[in-house]
């Protein structure tokens, strides 16, 4: 293990040794240790699902891990709630922000220690007003009124509302080394705000230990010491920060080399003649501008991008989730005019979230939730026939290889990716002729992707055409015919990707960073 | 359909998990049943009248209104929202229908569901349309609609003679089986098809039990809000009409008292407030407890302040047993 610079020898703020967790039979943390000196600052890095947040999680008390030791200064702790983490020093500033909007910023800073600040429990405000103000100004940010509620403020200067209360609390409860855990600090600011954050992170990180978490891989290699590579669940990779390239960082994370069976490349057909989708100038201000893209029946499209790339909101566009986008697009020939949901469903487009709670519902079965896309076609009758949607049900439960103890049971009881396959039977049933996919494998063991991708094999030798969005840069290569890549909103390059000549990851992430 | 999954030839090899298997009940779904059979015990036992075809008759009579107002509101809870004005359309609809009688004679009271199905679309499009919460937009609906109905009826009640022809219709009987609960049981067949069977109910219980999934289906979610709202005041209008015509009259203020059971027979008969489960049919059970909750409680002697005390014990009994809190992170 690499020793920082720090020049001391006391004990490490943080260490993690052999820290395990698994949600049902998927294992979320393998045995990570990991080690954090005062002073320094810690990347870790990895794919979307990795476990970089359930590693914060467990460290900062928000959730039990199964087996493993944090220690914290020295001693070993087991936090049970994220309170009990806080006053030993332990603080987790989220993705999205854990600011009450409707209080104060003095409010939100001392939340949850007013008792500090409080005779006979009634609250002296003016204590609490000043103490703030004092931490803000020993930052650099005397100008935010303490007073004014949160919701009054931008989303960086709330960042550092959020930064400056970690310390303020810490230097509350006597804690000369706060331990900050910064998740996906970056993720929703724009260029100058990011510059904002680095320079309080240089303004603090002497007095703290700080692990950072971004999908920037270059913001990482510039504010990080050293950087630990997280796969599957494990520690890969420990490397110091300088000198790092980004494309050997994504190698790491990835980890895996592609194997042409797990994408089953062997059955990409070359695309059919009809053009199924064919979009022109589409834009929208704020998330992705001009872009021309046509796929053919039969055709795999990949669209790659970096997080805030814009390549999600041009799905949710395309299925016309998010309003305000301008330009052209035909479905199987046919001008689309409008282009609300139920229109460009009805013109057969299905679109698949990355969330699957925005396309399963628990309760219901799983012959409800697989008819439901048909049973909005204006030609279907309003009388259900409920033996045909159970007979369907089962017919694709079986030609899909859906595990379930049957066609009623509720779709919730289902593995995630049993319920991702019910969701691509349920557009099959409604015969949609462009899927649009995003991350269609988000959050399924390697086991399911395969039948996944097998699934998507299946649908695309139907004459389906499929725009895929994803993070998983292996999976887009494997399963694409050619691959666009988006970067700033823009598509920036197109990449073919015929079997017997597949591009490497290195050639993609070129054109994403 | 099969035609569209069968070119794809099954992909996975995957042993058969008995696809016929019947779901195995569970206590939220007996529940109701459980209820009803240990409260007849226990009013049997404590009252020999209880226990008789002649207060059977009489349940059913009491449940019919209770029946017809709450499958209107069991519409609206499926898709997780709510309708807290269904007590004040009773008190216009049935002043409506009085009214209608004596100024145009008595097929004129027919007019007086239209008018409450009007009210509901109020209510849906403040709801679907100008998205204002459903708790919210019927709660101010609930306070202009008694105002209104206590304007123009002049805060006096209104009352038909008993011996009208259309009133034989409702409060007769057949082969001994009264007229009023053989309505109440049309409709409930009518809402349980309704839910069960057309795209309408189905529509409500994906919109319930996931909006944002309905919506990317291609549902057209604000229409069918609509729908289920002017549905709810539909029945809210019938159930006016089977309420004024038992008690030969009608009260500006007779709709009010029957907003609370309304929506708790929905909850205990299994439909939560979040909507996505339930249904008509389990709604009747919800009404059933508490008729014969009330009859029994009368029949023993029940202090009535007291029976108050029973029933509201008695709901949040029935949302404990019904509602899965384990998966919330916040109750609200």
């Amino acid at each position: 293990m690499l020793m920082p610079n720090q020049g001391s020898a006391d004990a490490p703020a943080l260490e993690v040794r052999d820290l395990r967790k698994s949600f049902g039979d998927k294992l979320a943390l393998d045995g990570v240790s990991l080690t954090l000196y005062k002073g320094e600052v810690v990347g870790l890095v990895g794919e979307n699902g990795a476990g970089k947040s359930t590693l914060l999680k467990a460290i900062s008390g928000n959730l039990r891990p199964d087996a493993g030791t944090i220690i914290v200064r020295g001693r070993a702790t087991a936090f049970r709630s994220y309170r009990e983490a806080t006053r030993q020093g332990i603080f987790h500033i989220y993705q999205d922000l854990a600011l009450v909007p409707t209080m104060s910023v003095y409010e939100n800073v001392l939340l949850s220690h007013e008792e500090k600040f409080s005779r006979f429990g009634v609250i002296d405000n003016k204590a609490m007003r000043d103490r703030t103000a004092s931490m803000f100004r020993e930052f650099g940010h005397g100008g935010i009124d303490v007073s004014q509620k949160v919701q009054n403020f931008d989303f960086s200067t709330r960042q550092v509302i959020e930064i400056v209360k970690a310390f303020a609390l810490a230097d509350l409860l006597g804690i000369t080394t706060p331990v900050m855990l910064l998740d996906e600090p970056t993720a929703a600011l724009t260029a100058d705000e990011v510059g904002f954050l680095m320079g309080l992170i240089e303004k603090t990180r002497s007095r703290a230990a700080i692990i950072y978490v971004s999908h920037r891989l270059s913001e990482v290699i510039a504010v990080s010491d050293r950087i630990y590579v997280l796969k599957d669940g494990a520690v890969v990779a420990t490397m110091p920060a300088a000198g790092v390239a980004k494309d050997e960082l994504h190698e790491r994370m990835v980890g895996r080399t592609r194997e042409e069976f797990f994408y089953r490349e062997h059955l990409q057909q070359p695309p059919g003649e009809r053009v199924a989708l064919a979009v022109k100038d589409f834009s929208r201000p704020g998330s992705f501008a001009e872009i021309d893209v046509s796929v053919h029946a039969g055709e795999i499209v990949g669209v790659a991008g970096l997080l805030g790339s814009g390549k999600s909101d041009f799905g949710r566009a395309l299925a016309g989730d998010l309003p305000g986008a301008t330009g052209r697009v035909d479905i199987a020939g046919k001008l689309m005019k409008t282009r609300s949901v139920r229109d460009m469903s009805e013109a057969g487009l299905g679109y698949l979230p990355p969330d699957r709670r925005d396309s399963v519902i628990p309760p219901l079965s799983v012959a409800i939730n697989m008819t439901l896309a048909r049973l909005t076609r204006r030609t279907e009758s309003v009388l259900l026939d409920l033996r045909t949607e159970i007979s369907d049900a089962r017919g694709l439960i079986k030609s899909l290889g859906i595990k379930t103890s049957g066609a009623t049971a509720p779709a919730g009881t289902l593995s995630g990716g049993n319920q991702q396959k019910v969701i691509l039977g349920r557009w099959l049933l409604r015969q949609a002729k462009v899927l649009v996919l995003d991350n269609p494998t988000n959050g399924v063991d390697a086991g399911a992707k395969e039948e996944i991708y097998s699934v998507l094999r299946a649908i695309a030798a139907s004459g389906v055409a499929i725009l895929l969005i994803s993070d998983d840069l292996l999976e887009l290569i494997g399963l694409s015919n050619r691959i666009l890549v988006m970067r700033g909103g823009s598509i920036v390059q197109e990449i073919a990707a015929p079997p017997e000549a597949k591009p490497h990851e290195v050639d993609v992430v070129a054109h994403m960073v | 359909m099969n035609n569209v999954a069968s070119p794809i030839g099954p992909l996975v090899d995957t042993p058969a998990l008995g696809a016929s298997l019947r779901r195995r009940p569970t206590l939220a779904a007996l529940g109701p049943w459980l209820a009803i059979i240990c409260l007849i015990i226990v009013f049997s036992l404590l009252n020999g009248n209880f226990f008789s075809v002649r207060n059977a008759i009489n349940i059913l009579q009491q449940a019919a209104v209770l029946v017809v107002l709450s499958l209107g509101g069991t519409f609206v809870i499926l898709m997780g929202s709510i309708d807290l004005s269904v007590g004040s359309i009773v008190s216009m609809a049935g002043m409506c229908a009085a009214v209608l009688i004596r100024d145009y004679g008595e097929w004129a009271v027919l007019l007086a569901p239209l008018v409450a199905a009007a009210v509901g679309a109020v209510n849906g499009v403040l709801f679907a349309y100008a998205r204002l919460p459903s708790f919210l937009t019927t709660l101010g609906m609930l306070f202009a609609v008694n105002g209104l109905t206590l304007y123009f009826s002049q805060g006096t009640a209104v009352g038909v003679a008993p011996d009208l022809r259309i009133a034989s219709i409702f409060n007769g009987s057949v082969a001994g089986a009264p007229c009023i609960a053989l309505w109440a049981l049309v409709v409930l067949l009518f809402a349980t098809f309704a839910a069960r069977r057309t795209r309408f109910g189905r529509y409500l219980y994906a919109i319930g039990g996931g909006e944002t999934v309905a919506k990317l289906c291609g549902v057209p979610v604000a229409r069918y809000k609509l729908y289920a709202f002017i549905v709810s005041g539909l029945l809210a209008g019938f159930a006016a009409i089977l309420l004024m015509l038992r008690i030969s009259g009608s009260d500006p203020a007779m709709g009010a008292p029957l907003l609370l059971p309304a929506i708790a027979a929905v909850v205990m008969g299994g439909t939560p407030l979040t909507g996505g489960v339930g249904g008509p049919d389990r709604t009747l059970l919800g009404v059933l407890i508490i008729t014969i909750l009330q009859n029994g409680m009368n029949l023993a002697d029940v202090n009535p302040f007291l029976q108050d005390v029973v029933l509201g014990g008695g709901v949040i009994a029935a949302v404990a047993v019904n509602m899965d809190r384990k998966g919330l992170s916040l109750v609200k």
